[in-house]
C-alpha cells in the first residue's frame, strides 16, 4: 500500500503534471544565460535535474527521497556559487572590518530572528548588509522569508533553505541510526534559541548568532583571522558544523542542527499556523504503528502520532506511513479526501521556491565547474 | 463552501512565483518601511545629529572606527558615506565633500542615512 497510494502509475499522467514545473523552471532560471556554452549546458542540467526528481514523486509516489535529493545538491552547489560569488567580489569568502562597515555582507534568512526586536523598538536594522542593492540584499531576503512563509509554513525549510541540505544530507549517510533514541523534547531547545538569540541580539545591537553560532558560516563566508576574537569564531564555528551539521546527524538520523538549534527553524513553525498546507494524521486510517514518529528527521511528531507546530512538511512520514493515515492536507477541506490533490496543491508552491531560490546558484555552480575542468 | 480552500491552494504556487517575478516591487516596498536602514551602531558609528527634510530623515553619525575610510589626510572631515535606502542609487562615497553639500543633495534626493566620518 505504502507509496503506491498516491502513485499515479502512469508515465503520461506524470509527465503532463511535471510539465508546469518544467516550464516555471524554464521561466525562471533562463535569466542567468549568457549565450556561453558552459551557462547553457548548466541551465539545461538543471532544469532537466530539477523536472525528473519532481516527475519521479510523482510517478514513484514518494515525496522525500525524492526531495531529499534535490534539496541536498541544491545547498552543496549553492554553497560552491556563493562562495565563488565571494571570491569574484572581493577575493576571498572571509570578511574584515573593512566589508562589515561598508555594509556588504550578504543577508541570509536566518538573521531575520535577530531584526525583529531592534526593528520594532529602535526602527533599524541590526545587520551590515546592503538594504536594496547586489546580493542577497536584506529587502530581497525579507521579502522571500515572508513571502514563501506564509505560503508554506515552515516548509521552507525542507524545500527552500539552502543550509538545511547539509544537515539533511548527513542524516541519510548511515544506513541505522546509531544512537537509537533522541530525546524529542530536545525540539523545544530551538524555540528556547529563538528567544535567547532574538534577546540577545536587541541587548548588544549585533546579530549574535551568526558571530558566534551559526555552522553555516563554514560553507558560506567567514571572519577572517585576524586576532584572538576572530580565531575564536572560526573555532566554534567548526565545532558547531561538525557536531550539529555532521557528528550528531550521522549518529542519529535526524536534522540536529534544524530540529534542535537554529533559531530561524522555531520562528518559521510560527508561520505553520498562518499556511494552509499541513500535514496530518487521520485517525480513523492510523493503525498506531509509531513509524512516522520514528522516521521524523525534525522530531516534529508527538507520542501520539501527531505532527507538532515544527513539522517541515519533508513528507517523510507520509511516505512512511503504512496505511497512508498521515497526509498532506489542505486546512479547511474534508479530511481523508481528495489527498492526491491536496498533495500536489502541496508540491507545486514548494517545489517552485526551491527551484526560484537555489535553481539559479545549482545551474550557476555547474557551468562554474565546467569552465573550470572543461571549457 | 468546504472546498473553497481548494482554488485558493492552487493559487499559491501563482503567489510563489509573484514573489520572484514582481521582486524589485516588492523590494521597493519592502525599503519604505520605517525599519528599512542599517543601524548606525552595526555600520560603525553612533548617531551624532539628524536632519529631517522633506522627503528623508537623516541620520548623521561618527564612525565607531576612525580613520578606517580615511583617504584625504588634509581634511578635519575626511569622508562622508551616504547609506541611500530607498530606491535607486544606494551606496554613494561622497569623499572630501562638506557636511552642508551632503545636506543639501540629499534633501533633493532619496537618501536618508549620512555617515560622517571625523578624523580624530
Ligand atoms: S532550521 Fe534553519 S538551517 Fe534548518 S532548514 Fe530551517 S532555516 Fe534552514
Ligand atoms: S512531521 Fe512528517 S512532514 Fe513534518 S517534518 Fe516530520 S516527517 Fe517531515
Ligand atoms: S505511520 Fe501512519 S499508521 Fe503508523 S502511527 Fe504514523 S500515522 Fe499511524
Amino acid at each position: 500500500m505504502k507509496n503506491n497510494l498516491y502513485s499515479s502509475g502512469s508515465i503520461l499522467r506524470s509527465s503532463l503534471l511535471t510539465l508546469p514545473m518544467v516550464l516555471i523552471s524554464l521561466l525562471m532560471l533562463s535569466q542567468g544565460l549568457t549565450g556561453h556554452l558552459a551557462d547553457t549546458i548548466g541551465f539545461v542540467v538543471t532544469v532537466a535535474f530539477y523536472s525528473s526528481l519532481f516527475f519521479l514523486m510523482l510517478y514513484k509516489g514518494a515525496i522525500d527521497k525524492w526531495r531529499a535529493i534535490a534539496f541536498i545538491v541544491s545547498a552543496v552547489l549553492f554553497s560552491v556559487s556563493f562562495m565563488n560569488n565571494l571570491i569574484n567580489l572581493r577575493g576571498s569568502v572571509t570578511y574584515s572590518d573593512e566589508e562589515i562597515m561598508t555594509c556588504e555582507i550578504p543577508f541570509c534568512h536566518i538573521v531575520t530572528t535577530m531584526i525583529l526586536i531592534p526593528a520594532a523598538i529602535k526602527q533599524t536594522i541590526i545587520f551590515p548588509g546592503s538594504i536594496a542593492s547586489g546580493f542577497a540584499s536584506i529587502s530581497s531576503m525579507l521579502v522571500i522569508v515572508i513571502g514563501s512563509s506564509i505560503i508554506l509554513g515552515r516548509g521552507f525549510c525542507s524545500w527552500g533553505c539552502f543550509y538545511g541540505g547539509w544537515d539533511d544530507g548527513f542524516s541519510r549517510v548511515t544506513r541505522k541510526p546509531i544512537i537509537k533514541r533522541v530525546n524529542a523534547a530536545y525540539r523545544w531547545f530551538a524555540f528556547a534559541m529563538f528567544i535567547v538569540m532574538a534577546l540577545w541580539s536587541a541587548a548588544t545591537l549585533m546579530p549574535e548568532y551568526c558571530s558566534w553560532l551559526c555552522p553555516f558560516k563554514l560553507v558560506t563566508e567567514r571572519d577572517a583571522i585576524v586576532d584572538t576574537e576572530t580565531l575564536l569564531k572560526n573555532v566554534v564555528m567548526l565545532i558547531t558544523f561538525g557536531t550539529l551539521v555532521v557528528a550528531l546527524p550521522l549518529l542519529t538520523k535526524k536534522r540536529i542542527q534544524c530540529a534542535t538549534f537554529c533559531p530561524m527553524g522555531a520562528f518559521e513553525s510560527l508561520f505553520n499556523k498562518i499556511s494552509l498546507f499541513h500535514v496530518v494524521n487521520n485517525e480513523s486510517k492510523c493503525i498506531k504503528c509509531g513509524k512516522c514518529q520514528k522516521s521524523c528527521p525534525l522530531l516534529a511528531i508527538s507520542k501520539d502520532n501527531k505532527p507538532l507546530i515544527n513539522c517541515a512538511k519533508c513528507g517523510r512520514c507520509v511516505d512512511e506511513c503504512p496505511t497512508g493515515a498521515m497526509q498532506m492536507h489542505i486546512k479547511g477541506t474534508p479530511l481523508g479526501k481528495h489527498f492526491t490533490v491536496a498533495r500536489l496543491l502541496f508540491l507545486y508552491p514548494a517545489y517552485s521556491l526551491m527551484i526560484t531560490l537555489i535553481g539559479s546558484s545549482v545551474a550557476n555552480a555547474i557551468s562554474l565547474i565546467l569552465k573550470t575542468f572543461i571549457f | 463552501m468546504k472546498y473553497i480552500t481548494y482554488p485558493l491552494a492552487a493559487f499559491m504556487t501563482i503567489a510563489m512565483l509573484l514573489i520572484f517575478i514582481n521582486m524589485g516591487q516588492w523590494m521597493q516596498m519592502m525599503v519604505q518601511l520605517p525599519f528599512m536602514k542599517v543601524d548606525p551602531w552595526i555600520a560603525g558609528g553612533e548617531v551624532v545629529d539628524s536632519v529631517i527634510t522633506d522627503s528623508s530623515r537623516i541620520y548623521i553619525h561618527e564612525a565607531a572606527h576612525p580613520g578606517l575610510f580615511t583617504n584625504d589626510e588634509s581634511n578635519e572631515m575626511v569622508q562622508y558615506d551616504i547609506y541611500g535606502v530607498v530606491s535607486d542609487s544606494l551606496l554613494m562615497s561622497v569623499a572630501g565633500s562638506k557636511p552642508d553639500d551632503v545636506i543639501k543633495s540629499c534633501k533633493t534626493s532619496d537618501h536618508q542615512i549620512i555617515r560622517f566620518y571625523r578624523k580624530r
